[in-house]
């Protein structure tokens, strides 16, 4: 892949791809720069607001309608709901888990099969999260199973 | 309707645990009679069997209702295999199932449901460990991509 660097007076950053077609690379670029770009607002118990990358979200929950963001480290509140965050950061790898979890696939240390179809997610943290019957066939069709 | 519509999704799920231990049922059954030299099954033994096998039925989606994690519970297959043993062998013993049968045949046969019992818990352990193989295969793949 050719990296060209220009330097001319513009109002904001531009990046440009050009491809004859979106390939692995290209996507793979696309998503380096969406996931820079597509910071996620949150705060905490303190009202301190923190932009996070997806890449850092272990997973999202819903309790008592406020979504909690959850990173190895801290606990967070977003405004976003957890089909958005769902649409905004799919493509990197968030996936709705169950009714009230969205959680990041790159953040899943290991799968295990369960009983009815389920199947149990253990997260780089250690905590365990099931994939309710309704989302585990979704889960295995992004996994290209 | 909802009351109903759950009593149907139990009676469908018992109906089909019935329907594999009643199979099994009639298979030995005829086993037998056919070596002891017989061609024929009473209609008598046949719902005897049955309503054997929709007791344990019964009793098993209760032990293990659906969506539950049975490889998990340690205590409830304890139950489930001694209920087995006592459905069946009781059954088989109390009912004269198999008339005629020698003991040392009886001994086979309380063998045979020992290691029919073991096959299907070992058939849900293969199941579930090719199951999370392939899906944490999927995992490194997708992982390994982005």
């Amino acid at each position: 892949m050719k990296i060209t660097v220009e330097h001319m007076n513009l109002p904001e950053n531009e990046v440009i791809l050009r491809c004859p077609a979106l390939d692995e690379e290209m996507l793979g670029v696309l998503s380096l720069l969406r996931s820079g770009l597509q910071r996620l607002c949150v705060w905490d118990d303190s009202r301190r607001t923190t932009l996070l990358t997806p890449d850092e979200v272990i997973y999202c929950e819903t309790v008592d309608d406020r979504v909690f963001v959850y990173t190895g480290q801290a606990m967070y509140q977003t405004a976003l709901g957890l089909g958005e965050l769902e649409s905004r950061y799919g493509g990197l790898g968030f996936f709705r888990a169950g009714k009230s979890a969205v959680v990041n696939l790159h953040q899943i240390r290991s799968l295990a099969s369960r009983e009815a179809g389920r199947i149990e997610a253990t997260l780089e943290t250690g905590e365990k999260l099931m994939v309710s019957r309704r989302y585990a066939p979704l889960l295995r069709e992004r996994l290209g199973l | 309707m909802e009351y109903f519509n759950r009593f149907y999704l139990w009676g469908v799920n018992t109906k089909y645990r019935m329907g594999l231990y009643f199979s099994a049922a009639v298979f030995f059954k005829g086993l037998v009679n056919a070596l002891l030299g017989s061609r024929t099954v009473e209609i008598l033994t046949l719902l005897e069997m049955l309503l054997a096998c929709f007791a344990f039925a019964c009793l098993e989606t209760a032990l293990f209702p659906a969506g539950q994690n049975m490889l998990s519970q340690g205590k409830r297959i304890a139950v489930w295999a001694i209920l087995a043993n006592a459905v069946f062998v009781g059954c088989a013993w109390g009912l004269h199932w198999f008339p005629g049968l020698p003991l040392w045949g009886g001994l086979l046969l309380v063998l045979f449901l020992e290691c029919a019992l073991g096959a299907m818990w070992y058939a849900l352990w293969l199941k579930e460990r090719l199951d999370t193989a392939a899906l944490n295969q999927g995992l490194r793949r997708f992982q390994k991509r982005a």
